[in-house]
């Protein structure tokens, strides 16, 4: 069902119009158009108009225009999401917090940073280093993704292994409800309500538009060390991740990259990962200096008895961040050698990781596609990567059927369905492989309390009513891929 | 006798103590108003229920359903009390880093409804941090399960966070998923008498660059000369108690730039001296037993503002703070609340966890109070899992003050 057009609305354009800026306010199909997908280019769905408020004044006043005119309206930060969380589904409007950029106070004393959510993740810890502080979520999408988008998708990203994902580091929002109310969400704790600010936080813009935000800050470490230990294939690799978790050693960070990523960073970044090795663990120890040494020491153990080649250590800041800067091209560095990328994100208890690896590749092989592994190891979060050529419909089918395997994986292994990437569109009808009727129901009545016109970002995150098939949404069809957004190249 | 202080209405209730979930579903579908309860140490939290019919004990729902030992995972009854949890734990090295107070009687289902944070450093440590996934019974009897097994997670909705600190208000929790930690090899408490400050300005950023000076602590309080915990002095200025904890290099972590931070000099406490500490400091509030007439109030907010508050608060009782937590807690007479709310800095929000009888009727639980589209949203969110409110325990939104 597609919402009527707005433009035609005598009563709503005015009105946001007047509240925002001249240029704040794009309604020609040639400007609009970049609007009308997110990093998983498969879902398409092109606004009516975008409007770029500068305050939260101004999303409220969009929202109610939005809301009398009744025509749906989505946020967007940088439009990196990888599930279609930001793509007009039904069409109306998209707002776009792109001109709320700022970070507005830093305050050292109480490690905390007031921001406008549409600061990019990067710029917070750049305000913050000044003060040896930094926000900890760091997606590898962090030079361009959004801390509106990081709120709403709970992202995650390497160092959330020890430090949690975003929903850790968010004290309090400022939100735009469904019909322009302006509330502020805060960590109140028990009996002060509920946790709105925590069942917000993930909810993929469905249930309100945050504007501003107050993010915890925490201190610089004293001491960095980033090893990096090649193996000769995958899975004894996921042997020393989950070792190194039962032991309870606690790295700050533990990614891993499989030869065939190897092969496509080498070429691409040049990261300085040994190409003949059949897979990498990149682990990174902060802390104090002699905890530090010990956790090294402990974890070097793991790794050489659980059959590391070698054990790298980064010698100074510069080979850090080439060690870093090839786990975090990887997606655009594959999106460089094919066609067409789908990044899959599922999770597996930790323990399970060797045998879900191993799975991963046995159902590549059946399905004869191209599967490149990096991910979160520490957390059990999976990226499988499949390049193909949506050109082909016998391959699409095939990358389609193994994605739904794996995720099916997954859920007999004990796992979830995402990890960090959400359920958007992709997932939506996927629910039931993890959930039953009733655990739906809940959360179907749970976003209904929240928004009740059905016009805040339609058609995400729940299967449509009766609609619980069990399966993915369309696979990315020929053209870009998810590197391919702009700025994500990252 | 199941009378709990503070709620008239549940003493009056028929009890019952299911031993199976299938109990609990059957004791839900009856159509009584039904409070629940885990431990019974925080029934008082929260405004008070006009009526209930049935009080349903979950503690007998107890025990480890599975222990996920090397992925650090736990599932439980959320009857199992936290005590009893972490022996069965210790055996494997590992533990639940929750503290709520009189962890031999709190269950896990309790500090979760309560969103109990205890004494350790956040993030990391609270109940919020810590929930993996839970299974609980809707009022009519439906079961659900929200979250999961694995550490990270966004597959729809977080239904976890929404009945974390719920007050019993959305479901009776019946299992929980929590996440665990390897016990730490070593742990070491610092003690600091603070001198005497001049104003809550001063006081506060004292105590903050004390914090700040400290190399990852594993818990912080400041407690006022009046409180009375075992092995302080009741003289002089607040004191400031610092653990670490993990490998024995954590604990090791040194304390010089913390004295020069506050200036004043390091007290090392023994291992038993540190234990009755923190036992008394997480066993402090809510007061047991309670004076005629006290109230007992929360205070949160951005740090400083939370510290300057918590200050002025100590001159009229009991108090604690946590400054990481921006959190702090306070017993005052309820005839002195006039001066509680004027200890008030903006910023600082105030939720009387406990109080006599009919008072929270009279002044309700949070001051100031909750904005009108937050209480909307919570009396939506209470309608949309329990339409009947069949649910009688009350998060706000549940109840009349907050019903508007
Ligand atoms: C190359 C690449 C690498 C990535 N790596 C990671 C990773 O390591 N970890 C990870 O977790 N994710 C990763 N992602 C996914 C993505 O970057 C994150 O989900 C990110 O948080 C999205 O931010 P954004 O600003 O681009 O949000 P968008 O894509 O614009 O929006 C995402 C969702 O958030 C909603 N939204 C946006 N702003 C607001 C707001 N202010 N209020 C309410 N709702 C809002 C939108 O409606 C949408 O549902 C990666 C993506 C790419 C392309």
């Amino acid at each position: 069902m597609r919402a009527r057009s707005f433009t035609d609305n005598e009563r709503f354009a005015p009105s946001v119009r007047s509240a925002l800026g001249v240029n704040d306010f794009l309604s020609r199909p040639e400007h609009t158009l970049p609007y009308e997908c997110d990093g998983s280019t498969a879902y398409r769905s092109a606004p009516e108009a975008v409007a770029l408020p500068r305050t939260t004044e101004q999303v409220a006043a969009v929202v109610r225009g939005c809301r009398e005119a009744g025509v749906p309206f989505t946020a967007r930060g940088a439009g990196t999401g990888l599930s279609g969380g930001a793509t007009p589904l039904e069409g109306g409007v998209v707002i776009s917090l792109a001109a709320m950029n700022r970070v507005l106070e830093v305050s050292a004393r109480e490690r905390t940073a007031r921001c406008q959510t549409g600061v990019v993740n990067l710029e917070i810890s750049r305000a913050a280093a000044p003060f040896g502080l930094f926000f900890a979520p760091d997606p590898s999408s962090q030079s361009a993704c959004t801390l509106g988008g990081n709120i709403a998708e709970n992202s995650g990203g390497p160092h959330c292994f020890k430090l949690g994902a975003t929903t850790s580091h968010i004290l309090s929002a400022t939100v735009v409800l469904e019909d322009g109310a302006i509330v502020e969400l805060s960590e109140d704790g028990a009996a002060a309500g509920l946790d709105l600010l925590g069942l917000f936080t993930g909810s993929e813009g469905t249930l309100g538009i945050a504007t501003e935000a107050t993010v915890r800050l925490l201190p610089l470490p004293e001491r960095v060390e980033t090893l990096l230990a090649p193996f000769s294939a995958l899975v004894p690799a996921c042997e020393a991740v989950s070792r190194i978790v039962a032991a309870g050693v606690v790295p700050v960070a533990m990614e891993a990259l499989d030869a065939a990523t190897i092969e496509v960073v080498e070429a691409g970044v040049g990261a300085g990962y040994p190409r003949d090795a059949g897979a990498v663990l990149l682990l990174e120890l902060d802390g104090a200096e002699a905890v530090v040494a010990r956790e090294k020491r402990e974890v070097e153990r793991i790794l050489r008895s659980s059959g590391a080649l070698e054990i790298r250590t980064a010698e100074d800041d510069a080979e850090r961040e080439r060690l870093w800067l090839g786990r975090k091209r990887a997606f655009g560095a594959m999106g460089r050698i094919s066609t067409d990328l789908y990044v899959q994100d599922g999770v597996v208890p930790r323990s399970r990781l060797p045998e879900a690896i191993a799975e991963v590749e046995r159902i590549g092989r059946r399905h004869r596609i191209r599967v490149a592994n990096v991910f979160h190891a520490g957390d059990g979060n999976l990226h499988p990567c499949v390049a193909y050529d949506g050109r082909d419909p016998d391959e699409r089918k095939r990358v389609m059927e193994a994605s739904h395997e794996m995720l099916e994986m997954c859920v007999r292994l004990g796992g979830a369905l995402s990890g960090e990437h959400g359920v958007g569109i992709e997932k939506r009808d996927a629910l039931g492989m993890l959930f039953g009727e009733d655990d739906l129901d809940a959360m179907r009545r749970v976003r209904e309390a929240w928004s009740r016109s059905g016009l805040l970002n339609p058609g995400k995150v729940l299967p449509l009513r009766g609609g619980c098939s069990e399966a993915m949404g369309p696979l990315p069809g020929p053209g870009r891929t998810a590197a391919a957004v702009p700025g994500a190249w990252i | 006798m199941d009378s709990v202080d503070g709620v008239d209405s549940v003493a009056a209730a028929r009890v019952e103590r299911p031993e199976s979930e299938a109990g609990v579903i059957a004791a839900l579908s009856a159509g009584d108003v039904v409070a629940l309860r885990g431990g019974g140490t925080r029934m008082d939290l929260g405004p008070p229920p006009p009526r209930v019919d049935l009080l349903l004990d979950l503690s007998r729902l107890s025990g480890i359903i599975e222990h996920h030992r090397r992925d650090l995972v736990v599932e439980a009854w959320a009857g199992t009390t936290v005590a009893d949890l972490n022996a069965a734990l210790a055996p494997a090295g590992q533990f639940a880093p929750l503290d709520p107070p009189r962890p031999d009687r709190a269950t896990l289902g309790g500090v979760i409804a309560a969103g109990e944070t205890g004494i350790r450093t956040v993030p990391g440590a609270r109940p919020r941090d810590l929930l993996l996934g839970l299974t609980a019974i809707l009022a009519g009897g439906r079961r659900i399960r929200a979250g999961g097994r694995v550490v990270k997670n966004v597959t729809g909705y977080e239904l976890t966070k929404l009945f974390t600190g719920s007050l019993g208000a959305l479901g009776a929790i019946t299992r929980v998923t929590l996440r665990l930690r390897a016990l730490p090899e070593a742990t070491r408490t610092i003690l600091l008498a603070l001198p005497m400050d001049d104003d809550a300005g001063q006081f506060a950023d004292r105590a903050l660059d004390g914090l700040a000076a400290a190399t990852a602590p594993a818990a912080v309080a400041l407690v006022p000369p009046g409180t009375g915990l075992p092995g302080l002095p009741r003289t002089g200025g607040f004191r400031l108690a610092i653990r670490f904890e993990g490998l024995a290099e954590e604990a090791a972590a040194p304390a010089d730039p913390v004295a020069s931070a506050v200036g004043a000099p390091v007290e090392e406490l023994g291992e038993g001296a540190a234990e009755r500490l923190w036992a008394g400091v997480r066993d402090a509030f809510p007061r047991v037993p309670r004076a005629r007439g006290e109230l007992g109030v929360a205070a949160r907010g951005p740090a400083p503002a939370v510290l300057r508050t918590a200050w002025r608060l100590a001159a009229l009782g009991p108090a604690l703070a946590f400054p990481d937590q921006r959190r702090a807690l306070a017993s005052a007479p309820a005839a002195a609340f006039d001066l509680v709310l004027a200890a008030r800095e903006p910023g600082v929000s105030f939720v009387v966890e406990t109080a006599p009888p009919g008072w929270k009727a009279e002044h309700g639980t949070c001051h100031p109070p909750l904005p009108g589209p937050v209480r909307r949203l919570n009396a939506r969110l209470k309608r949309a899992l329990d339409p009947e409110g069949a649910l009688a325990s009350g998060a706000p939104g549940s109840d009349r003050e907050n019903a508007a």
